[in-house]
């Protein structure tokens, strides 16, 4: 048991080493950043001092050295546009991205897990099938489109929401539910199969014998062993929404992660991109590896170490 | 136990037979060039709103002809996509065999890459690499095809590890037959329909991805133009000249609906662990 | 009852009064915020290390200028007016300029002629190791700037400049406070601000927001806003909405197809200026690499001949900028510019395929990089020059690259480019020498795409000694003739700069893209 989580443990690391060495090697390799910095008519010497300033002129080897050095005492360097610490960068944008994650996959679990459960118990009907081809339109449509549609209708004609930005709880509205869409049709399709194969179970059918109600069946019985397998795409729902909010932080000039990654990889902000790309990559990992936990105490089985 | 499949099932079929022929032999529905420009007929409507004759879906913002556009940017979707997809499921697959061969370090290090991999939404590296690097048609190939490519790695080794516990793999093994004979024999086979229904869901994916990339800028450049490019493009006209974007949005929007629709369908029948399931 | 729109008409009448009357701290309460949504701000708010069209926005907000651009007064802004700067004379090689008494920096501190002598000194500009190292290129010349008493600033450059006031009137004019600059260093400065503009920053996050306070301090009297919010809304459906449903006052940057869809709506106004640049696209004049086909000046001004801009410009801007058929004979150049100059190379189908034939060229295809929405329109321009060009057999290939860095990089053989023409109010010198002359990027970088001939060096050189206008506007045509000669690039349009409102405040574009809510330019 102890060894497993271990490997994992271990693992986890290696991964997040491999991202930080791979994205290292490959901004450094791809070009010189700062003509792209300093614009088009920056004069050769300036970009000499630039380079000099920012340990640029120095062998790939030694820069990498010197990133992990520093890494090891928390410094993740400072933009090389705007010269604060990247860390600082990142953290200021980091609640904004949170919370309305937070809000998007709210709506996508009110909408999506409900729609599942039941279409899963009136299978091959027209419900289910209505339920489904919701949840592919879901994700069918591009969600930047999906997006300025909506601002065109609720904000330009029907002048009932703001267009874009942070402020009120009705800022929240428009990017959390084009956020939130792709989700809740990827939530909707899981919970209805998981639900599936749980309702095919014997001991369901043993309950239904004993005369338990139906409410009390799904809800007690049904769901909770449903939650395994569901619980297990959070991870995968994790991903789906930082993939999401970079092109819905964009359209909706939100002040998050999503946005902020967008310019430094335009800006070529070699630092800042490296940061983010930690930043995301061990959220993810970590979301993953938090999942795994919880699979292992909600799983009998993984908890007794049967694994 | 067979179903017949349903109405909606043979609808995506056709819808998705009819897009493919229009990708085909698309061409003979215009008699523009995808490049020919008209600037006297700027931003004009469809034909059918009033909009000159010659051009039945309207023009684009330099004077194009939509059908010329639509076709060459489905064209370029499709191949993209297919492409994409066709390059993950073999290399995604033939990294799964080999981790489950060779186990070991070998193991180790290609599932070290596979967490790598799943640790970062793909749009983040594409994106990034694409931005860096510079976008060339090569490389933005070479990026839908790494799309997903772990997806199959994990399916494959995971079929490879439980298929070389079963007896008769072993007895194939013990009667000489080269291992390679026994994964594209055997294996393969047994997987297949497991990585059919995978690829029905990467392929919309792919689509959606190059749409996502297309609005960052980092799509398809011109002169080839593709269905994201078209809608990305438009964007900003979606007030003053619809037509730009509704279209390439509402092909893309029948494309995924109907794959998904089909794969799902798949699925159902292929699937040997839902098979079980329902027997 | 007061509604939205009523009560914003009341407010509307109390800052009339307000301007009509001497103003006082009273009405300073009931001023109104503006919000202006942008499409992008800049990473730092440095006067130099910060130049971006982007940040010329705001710039005059937060910073006085030593000498203004009359843009009122004067359509092209060829008057010049004092700023915190009060009257300015030459002896020879050494400008003397007056300072304004009493103006204050938004820390309190009052502006004395040290700190004009450092924003325009060697440790700031133009030094071994200057603080904004791009200050050089608008500095040169410069060789002494002292401080002679608390009010008097002396400028000595290495030849007779008469054109130092008007340099003034650019980003190195803006005055930055020494003390203040020096204590918290370059870097802090340029993310918090202190100038002496009507308008205080109070916040600046660089990906997202600019806040900033009226300053009442302000040597011109208190500003006609409380508050200036300068937002990013990436998406033009995002700034449209916001503005049509009044959560925004101002918006910038509208593409051109939309503007009359803006203006549609009665209460938004569209404002639109000519802007002091013009984008153009270079030729690879040198065989680098080495089957380049371009060092054939034939096919150069063969291609040249092929575009018909004045139907793309109608086409992608309708009539609201134009075509230079002849390079740097710009209408901002007041007395040197002719309308009338005859066009060496007009569009000519015919003699274009002459000259492209006299150059030998063999359909090899030529890879234009470009520097992806860099400039409206740009993208589109050159698919249609491409089909302009295919149709006389020359093979261009548009290469849309996400930056410099990536459209330096060889090989290529025709290059976007930005071509800014007021760094000297009323001279072509910007164009014509600094920007092509023997010390600019283009004839010395890594990625340079022209040597520049001797016949051009000598016409520039007699050019820059030339100060009375007769000898400079006939060195003038010769260097022009001698560029011309050699044909290494293309001026396209004028660029244009646009803006909405809401129509009940009165706005007064610039072509330099300022947008200053105060004073003669905005009225609330």
């Amino acid at each position: 048991m102890t060894r497993f989580w271990l490997i994992k443990l271990l693992r986890t690391i290696l991964t997040l080493w491999f991202v930080v060495t791979f994205t290292f090697v490959v901004l450094r390799t791809s070009g010189d950043p700062v003509v792209a910095l300093l614009g088009g008519d920056a004069m050769p010497d300036e970009i000499e001092q630039f380079r000099r300033q920012w340990g640029l002129d120095q062998p790939l080897i030694v820069q990498y050295l010197s990133y992990i050095g520093q890494m090891a005492t928390g410094q993740f360097g400072d933009s090389l546009r705007d010269h604060r610490p990247v860390m600082d960068i990142i953290l200021e944008r980091v609640p904004a991205t949170v919370s309305l994650g937070l809000v998007a996959y709210l709506l996508a679990t009110l909408v999506g897990i409900p729609a599942g459960i039941i279409a899963a118990l009136r299978r091959g009907r027209f419900v289910d099938r209505a339920i489904m081809a919701f949840a592919v339109f879901g994700f069918a449509l591009p969600n930047f489109f999906l997006g300025i549609l909506m601002i065109l209708l609720f904000s330009l004609m029907l002048q009932v929401l703001p267009s874009s930005g942070t402020g009120t709880i009705w800022h929240f509205i428009m990017p959390a539910v084009t956020l939130g869409t792709f989700t809740a049709g990827t939530l909707a399709r899981f919970t209805r199969s998981a639900m599936l194969e749980v309702l095919e179970r014997p001991y369901m059918r043993a309950a239904a014998a004993k005369g338990v109600p139906a409410v009390k069946r799904i809800l007690f019985h049904a769901f909770p062993n449903a939650a395994i397998p569901i619980v297990t795409i959070v991870g995968l729902n994790l991903g789906q929404l930082i993939a999401g909010a970079i092109v819905v932080e964009t359209v909706f000039a939100w002040p998050g992660v999503g946005r902020l990654l967008v310019t430094a990889v335009s800006q070529r902000d070699l630092a800042l991109v490296q940061g983010l790309v930690l930043v995301i990559a061990a959220t993810m990992v970590l979301a993953n590896l938090a999942v795994d936990l919880t699979y292992g105490l909600l799983d009998p089985r993984i908890r007794k170490g049967a694994r | 136990m067979k179903r017949r499949p349903s109405v909606i099932v043979i609808l995506s079929a056709l819808v998705l037979l009819a897009v493919v022929i229009v990708a085909l032999v698309g061409n003979v529905f215009t008699s523009h060039a995808v490049t020919g420009q008209d600037l006297l007929n700027r931003l004009k409507p469809p034909a059918f709103l009033g909009g000159p004759e010659q051009y039945p879906l309207g023009t684009d913002r330099i004077g194009r002809d939509m059908v010329a556009r639509l076709v060459a940017g489905l064209q370029m979707s499709l191949s993209v996509a297919l492409a994409g997809t066709l390059i993950g499921a073999v290399f995604g697959t033939v990294i799964g065999f080999i981790a489950a061969h060779f186990r070991g370090w070998v193991e180790e290090v290609l599932m070290m890459f596979v967490d790598f991999q799943a640790s970062l939404p793909f749009i983040l590296i594409a994106l990034t690499l694409l931005a860096f690097f510079g976008n060339s048609m090569t490389l933005f190939i070479i990026l839908m095809g790494l799309f997903g490519w772990e997806t199959y790695a994990r399916l494959a080794r995971g079929v490879v590890l439980s298929a070389t516990s079963q007896p008769y793999a072993r007895a194939v093994v013990a009667l000489g037959a080269h291992p390679l004979q026994l994964y594209v024999k055997h294996i393969l086979p047994n997987v297949a329909s497991a990585l059919i229904v995978q690829i029905t869901l990467t392929f919309p994916q792919i689509i959606l991805l190059e749409t996502a990339l297309s609005f960052l800028g980092l799509g398809i450049q011109p002169p080839n133009t593709s269905l994201g490019q078209i809608l990305g493009d438009g964007r900003d006209y979606l007030s003053t000249a619809w037509w730009i974007s509704v279209w390439p949005g509402v092909l893309i929007f029948v494309i995924t609906l109907s794959m998904s629709i089909l794969g799902d369908a798949l699925r159902d029948r292929l699937d040997p662990m839902l098979k079980t399931r329902t027997s | 009852m007061i509604t939205r729109r009523t009560f914003g008409k009341y407010s509307l009448g109390a800052g009339m009064a307000a301007l009509t009357q001497p103003i006082t701290t009273v009405f300073a309460q009931s001023r109104p915020t503006i919000t202006i949504a942008v499409d992008n701000l800049w990473a730092n708010i440095n006067t130099i290390n910060g130049i971006a069209t982007t940040t010329r926005r705001f710039f005059p907000n937060i910073y006085s200028h030593l000498v203004e651009r009359d843009y009122i007064a004067d359509k092209e802004g060829l008057i010049l007016r004092p700023g915190v700067a009060t009257e300015w004379n030459q002896d020879g090689k050494v400008w003397t300029f007056k300072l304004r008494e009493g103006v204050k920096f938004h820390n309190g501190e009052t502006m004395t002629a040290e700190d004009v002598a450092f924003t325009l000194g060697p440790e700031r500009l133009w030094g071994d190791q200057p603080f904004e190292p791009r200050g050089r290129t608008f500095a040169a010349g410069f060789v002494r700037v002292e401080a002679k008493d608390d009010l008097t600033v002396e400028i000595e450059t290495e030849r007779v400049d008469p054109y130092i006031p008007g340099k003034l009137t650019g980003y190195i004019g803006f005055v930055v406070p020494k003390k203040h600059y020096l204590d918290v260093g370059v870097d802090a400065f340029g993310q918090a601000p202190v100038g002496s503009g009507p308008y205080r920053v109070t916040t600046f996050r660089s990906g997202e927001v600019l806040e900033m306070e009226a300053f009442d301090d302000y040597w011109e009297g208190p500003p006609p806003a409380q508050k200036l919010i300068w937002k990013i809304v990436p998406e033009f459906a995002g700034r449209m909405a916001g503005l049509v449903s009044r959560e925004f006052d101002f918006m910038a940057n509208i593409p051109t197809d939309q503007e009359a869809q803006m203006g549609s709506y009665s209460d938004i106004t569209v404002a639109r200026a000519l802007a002091g640049n013009y984008p153009a696209f270079a030729f690879n004049c040198r065989a680098d690499p080495e089957d380049n086909p371009l060092v054939d000046v034939n096919l150069r001004k063969g291609m040249v001949q092929a575009i018909d801009m004045d139907s793309i410009v109608q086409a992608l801007f309708g009539e609201t900028t134009f075509h230079p058929a002849v390079p740097f004979n710009f209408p901002e150049y007041g007395k040197f510019y002719d309308p009338d100059m005859p066009n060496p190379l007009p569009y000519d189908q015919e003699a274009a395929r002459a000259l492209i034939a006299k150059s030998g060229y063999d359909g090899k295809p030529l890879r234009w990089h470009i520097t992806r929405s860099f400039y409206p329109n740009y993208e589109a321009a050159a698919e249609i020059m491409i089909e302009m060009w295919r149709q006389v057999g020359v093979n261009v290939q548009a290469i849309i690259l996400d930056n410099f860095e990536l459209v330096y990089t060889r090989p290529y053989h025709l290059m976007n480019m930005s071509m800014s023409t007021d760094f000297i109010p009323g001279d072509p010198y910007q164009p014509l020498w600094l920007d092509w002359g023997p010390t600019a990027s283009r004839s010395t970088a890594h990625w340079k795409t022209w040597d520049p001939t001797p016949e051009y060096l000598a016409a520039g050189k007699e050019f820059e000694e030339a100060t009375d206008f007769e000898s400079r506007k006939a060195t003038y045509l010769k260097l022009s003739k001698a560029w011309q000669n050699v044909t290494p690039g293309y001026y396209m349009w004028k660029s244009v700069y646009n803006w909405a409102h809401r129509s009940d405040i009165e706005f007064v574009p610039r072509p330099d893209g300022e947008m200053r809510i105060f004073g003669d330019y905005t009225k609330l």
